[in-house]
C-alpha cells in the first residue's frame, strides 16, 4: 500500500480530534537542525470546515483493539486497518515541513497491539525525526492511556506538548461508552505528564533531573531510572507537592541526557509547551456546568495549556450514542470554547457563569451577556475609572479593548466618539458603560433593541425562527431585518432554549439607567 | 498643550519623492527646512505624481537622511524609528504624509503622542500596522515552497510589504536551504542561501516545471487538506474570514493542475 492511500485514510481517522495548535514555545533554528516555533502558533491553513490546519494530525495506526463506542476506529467496524511505517511518517513529515504546508506532527494513533506497543512505535517516529534529521519543529504527541510511564517520559521529552484525551465528562459516560479506558488511566499519565513539566520548569533546570533519551538505556538504565522517579514520587507525592521539592537530584552517569546537535540542544526539557486535553460534547448527558467545573479543575489541578471540545459527529450507530443522523452540537461547542476562554482570560469562575440554578449555557446569548444580565447591578461602569478586570466583564468589550481604553485614558479623559475611533465597538458594550458620566447618546428604553444588540445577526435569525414554532408573540416586531436571513440559517439546527431561559429572556430587565 | 501649533499644511504642496526610506527621510528634512507641510508626499512614477501641477522634487541625499535619522533615533528613541520603519511598510494611503505629521507632532509633544488611539492619524496608523502585523501572521503560514532542483521557491502576492518580516522568520526555519520568496505586488524577492540572505529587486518571476516528486507531495498535501474536513461541520464563511480568498492562488491546497486533481480521483471516490 502506498503512502498517499495510508494518508487518506489515516488522516481521515484522525480529522475528530478538535486539537491543533502549534502553541506554546519559542524556539529560534540553529546549526544543522531545520525548524523554528513560535510561542503565538502558526495556523497553515483552514480546511472547509472552518478549523485551522496546524500540523500533520495523523494517526500512526487505525487498527485498534478497544472498542470505545463512539469511535471510528473501534474494534467492531469493519474498516481498513493500516499503519505507517516510522520512517515513513518521518519522511512525510519532513518533507511537508519543507515546503512550509506545517508547523510540525500531530501524532495519536489507535490502540495497535497494546498500548506499550503503540507508544514505542510513536517513540520511533519522534527518534528518526529529533535525531536523525535535526527536526525542531513543533510536535504534539497524544499519550496512549495505559502506556508505561517511562515510555511517556520519553516520548515527553522529544515532543513538545503532550496530551491525553479525557474523552468524556463524566466517569460513569467513560465505564458506558469507553469500556476499556478508567477514569484512573487517564489522570495517572495526566498527573505524570505535570511532575515531568513541573521539574522541567522550575528547579531542575535544562540539563538536571531526568532524561531518559540515551541512546541505549538498557534494563540498568531502566532500573536507575525507575529508582529515580521513586524517590520522587516520594519525595514529591502525587504530584502536587513537586513544587517544593523540586531540587536537582544527582542523576547517574549512564542516564544523564545524551546531546545530539542542534535539535536536540535546542529544547527545553520535557514537553516545553506542557499539556491539553479534550473532551467529546455531546455524546453523553453531562450539563454544561458540570463539563465547565471539570474544565476548571483541570486547569487548576494538572496545569493544563488547553483544554479542548469536540461537538460529537455521530460516525457510528449505536443504541449507546445520539442517533447517526444528529447535527454535531456546534453551538454548544462554541458557547463552552466562549465560556473556557472567559475562565483563562477574564478572571470569571466556573461557579459564576454557571450557578447550580442556571445549568446550562444560552443558546443565544454569550456566557458573558448571560451573566451580566444576572448582574445588573454591576453596571454601568465608567468607562475611565473602572478598573481593568472591572472592564472585562463588560459585554462587547475583549482584551485588546480594554486594554486600549486603559492606555489611552492615563492621557485624555475618553468620550464616545473618542472610543469608536480607538476601534471599540459599542455595539453590546454601550449598554454597560458610562462616559464622563454621561450614557450613550439616543440610547432608547427598548427591549427587542437591547436583546438584539446581544445576538448576533445570525443568533437573531435562528431566535427568530424558534420564537416563530413556538407561535409566541415577537419580542422583535418591530425591529427591521437584515436581508439574507436565510443565508445564515443554512445548515444550521435551532437550538432549543430551556423554559427557564425563555422565561429570563422574555423578562429580561433593561439595563437602563436614568 | 501650550505650544504653539505645527505650521499649517499648504494647499495644493505636492512633494515627490523617490519612494525609499532614505528619500522619505528627507522629505522631513525639506519641510523642516522650509517650515511648511505639503498637502501631500508622493513616489515618484506613481500615478499622482504625474500632475506636475504644484510638485516639487525632493531630491534623496545621503547626508540629509543621516541627519534625520540621527535625529529621530537620539531624539524620539529607536522604538519610534522602528513605528516609523513599519508603517513605511504598510500599504496605508498617504502613509508619507501621515509619517511626516506624525513624526513632527513627536518632535513637538514627544512620544507620548502614539498613546493618543483616539485621534485620527494615530489611530490611522495603528490600524495600518495591527493589519500589517495580521498579515505577516497570514503569510507565515501560507508561504508554499516548491522545491524545484533544490531550491525552494515561492509566490506571495501581500498588500503590504512583508518581506522584510518574513525574512528573519524562514531564515530561522530553514537555515540551510537555498530559497527564494517572490512577491509579485511590490517586485522584490527575498533570496537566501546558508549564510546570505538579501531582498532584491525582481521584475517578475516564473517557476519551472515541477519534478514528478514534487508533484507527489502537491498531490499528497491537496489529499491531506481535502480529507481533513469533517463534512457534517461544514462552514465556508468560517473558512473565508480565517483565509480571505485573495491568498488562495498561492496555496498549494487550492491548485487546479490537472495532474494533481486526475492522481487523486481514486481515493475520493473511495470515501
Amino acid at each position: 500500500m502506498d503512502v498517499t492511500e495510508k494518508l487518506a485514510i489515516l488522516a481521515d481517522a484522525a480529522k475528530y480530534d478538535a486539537a491543533c495548535t502549534s502553541s506554546g514555545v519559542d524556539r529560534s533554528g540553529a546549526g544543522a537542525a531545520m525548524g523554528t516555533a513560535r510561542a503565538c502558533g502558526i495556523c497553515h491553513s483552514f480546511s472547509a470546515d472552518g478549523r485551522c490546519i496546524s500540523l500533520l494530525k495523523v494517526l500512526l495506526s487505525n487498527d485498534c483493539c478497544f472498542d470505545c463506542a463512539y469511535c471510528v476506529n473501534r474494534r467492531s467496524v469493519t474498516t481498513r486497518r493500516v499503519s505507517f511505517e516510522p520512517r515513513e511518517l518521518a519522511g512525510l513529515t519532513w518533507q511537508f515541513y519543507r515546503r512550509n504546508y506545517i508547523e510540525g506532527l500531530f501524532l495519536s494513533s489507535a490502540v495497535w497491539r497494546s498500548p506499550d506497543y503503540t507508544c514505542e512505535q510513536m517513540l520511533k517516529v519522534l527518534r528518526i525525526l529529533r535525531e536523525e534529521y535535526l527536526f525542531s519543529g513543533y510536535i504534539h504527541i497524544k499519550i496512549i492511556p495505559g502506556a508505561d510511564p517511562l515510555l511517556i517520559e520519553r516520548l515527553g521529552y522529544l515532543a513538545d506538548r503532550v496530551s491525553v484525551n479525557i474523552e468524556l465528562p463524566s466517569a460513569a459516560s467513560l465505564a458506558k461508552l469507553a469500556p476499556q479506558k478508567r477514569k484512573e488511566t487517564l489522570l495517572t499519565p495526566m498527573k505524570q505528564v505535570r511532575r515531568l513539566v513541573a521539574e522541567n520548569t522550575e528547579g531542575y533546570g535544562r540539563f538536571g533531573g531526568i532524561q531518559p533519551v540515551g541512546r541505549n538505556t538498557g534494563s540498568r538504565d531502566r532500573a536507575a531510572l525507575q529508582g529515580q522517579a521513586a524517590k520522587i514520587a516520594l519525595d514529591g507525592g502525587s504530584g502536587v507537592g513537586a513544587r517544593n521539592t523540586a531540587r536537582p537530584v544527582a542523576v547517574p552517569e549512564s542516564v544523564s541526557p545524551t546531546r545530539y546537535g542542534g535539535a536536540r540542544r535546542q529544547r527545553s526539557g520535557f514537553a516545553p509547551a506542557g499539556q491539553s486535553t479534550q473532551m467529546i460534547i455531546g455524546a453523553s448527558p453531562e450539563s454544561d456546568r458540570h463539563i465547565l467545573q471539570l474544565t476548571e479543575r483541570l486547569y487548576h489541578a494538572y496545569d493544563l495549556k488547553r483544554v479542548f471540545y469536540s461537538a460529537y459527529v455521530p460516525a457510528v450507530e449505536s443504541d449507546l450514542l445520539p442517533s447517526a443522523d444528529t447535527p454535531p452540537p456546534l453551538w454548544r461547542e462554541h458557547r463552552l470554547y466562549q465560556a473556557d476562554w472567559l475562565l483563562r482570560f477574564y478572571g470569571f469562575q466556573a461557579e459564576e457563569l454557571l450557578p447550580a440554578e442556571e445549568p446550562e449555557l444560552h443558546p443565544y446569548l454569550d456566557p458573558k451577556c448571560q451573566w451580566a444580565l444576572r448582574h445588573l447591578g454591576f453596571f454601568p461602569l465608567e468607562v475611565n475609572r473602572a478598573s481593568y478586570d472591572a472592564l472585562l466583564r463588560v459585554p462587547g468589550l475583549g482584551v485588546e479593548s480594554a486594554l486600549r481604553i486603559v492606555r489611552a485614558r492615563k492621557i485624555a479623559a475618553l468620550s464616545w466618539d473618542g472610543l469608536r475611533n480607538m476601534g471599540v465597538v459599542l455595539k453590546r458594550a454601550r449598554y454597560f458603560l458610562l462616559c464622563q458620566g454621561r450614557r450613550f447618546p439616543h440610547l432608547t428604553r427598548d427591549r427587542g433593541a437591547f436583546l438584539a444588540a446581544m445576538m448576533s445577526a445570525r443568533e437573531r435569525a435562528l431566535f427568530r425562527r424558534q420564537e416563530r414554532d413556538l407561535y409566541q408573540p415577537s419580542l422583535f416586531d418591530e425591529m427591521s431585518w437584515e436581508r439574507g436571513d436565510a443565508g445564515l440559517l443554512a445548515g444550521s439546527a435551532v437550538p432549543r432554549l430551556t423554559e427557564k431561559q425563555k422565561e429570563a429572556l422574555t423578562a429580561v430587565p433593561l439595563p437602563l439607567w436614568e | 498643550m501650550g505650544r504653539a501649533p505645527l505650521p499649517p499644511c499648504v494647499p495644493g504642496l505636492c512633494y515627490v519623492y523617490d519612494g525609499t526610506w532614505e528619500g522619505w527621510l528627507c522629505c522631513v528634512l525639506r519641510s523642516y527646512l522650509d517650515r511648511e507641510i505639503p498637502e501631500r508626499i508622493v513616489p515618484a512614477g506613481g500615478e499622482e505624481a504625474s500632475s506636475l501641477f504644484g510638485c516639487r522634487e525632493i531630491r534623496t541625499d545621503e547626508a540629509g537622511a543621516a541627519r534625520v535619522r540621527k535625529g529621530v533615533e537620539e531624539r524620539l528613541g529607536l522604538p519610534f524609528v522602528r513605528t516609523l520603519q513599519r508603517t513605511f511598510c504598510t500599504c496605508l494611503p498617504a502613509k508619507e504624509w501621515r509619517m511626516l505629521l506624525l513624526t513632527r507632532k513627536a518632535f513637538r509633544y514627544g512620544t507620548g503622542i502614539l498613546l493618543y488611539e483616539d485621534e485620527e492619524t494615530v489611530h490611522q496608523v495603528h490600524r495600518a500596522l495591527t493589519r500589517l502585523g495580521s498579515e505577516i501572521d497570514k503569510w507565515w503560514g501560507f508561504v508554499r515552497f516548491s522545491d524545484i532542483q533544490g531550491v525552494l521557491v515561492s509566490v506571495i502576492g501581500p498588500k503590504n510589504c512583508v518581506l522584510p518580516f518574513l525574512a528573519p522568520h524562514f531564515c530561522a526555519r530553514y537555515p540551510n536551504e537555498q530559497f527564494l520568496i517572490f512577491d509579485k505586488t511590490h517586485h522584490m524577492a527575498l533570496v537566501h542561501r546558508p549564510g546570505e540572505t538579501a531582498i532584491v529587486p525582481m521584475e517578475g518571476f516564473r517557476m519551472a516545471a515541477p519534478s514528478p516528486e514534487e508533484q507527489q507531495y502537491r498531490q499528497l498535501w491537496k489529499l491531506y487538506y481535502d480529507t481533513i474536513e469533517i463534512k457534517q461541520r461544514h462552514n465556508e464563511t468560517c473558512r473565508r474570514t480565517h483565509m480571505p480568498k485573495r491568498y488562495w492562488e498561492f496555496l498549494t491546497e487550492f491548485m487546479t493542475t490537472p495532474h494533481v486533481a486526475a492522481g487523486l480521483q481514486k481515493y475520493y471516490n473511495k470515501g
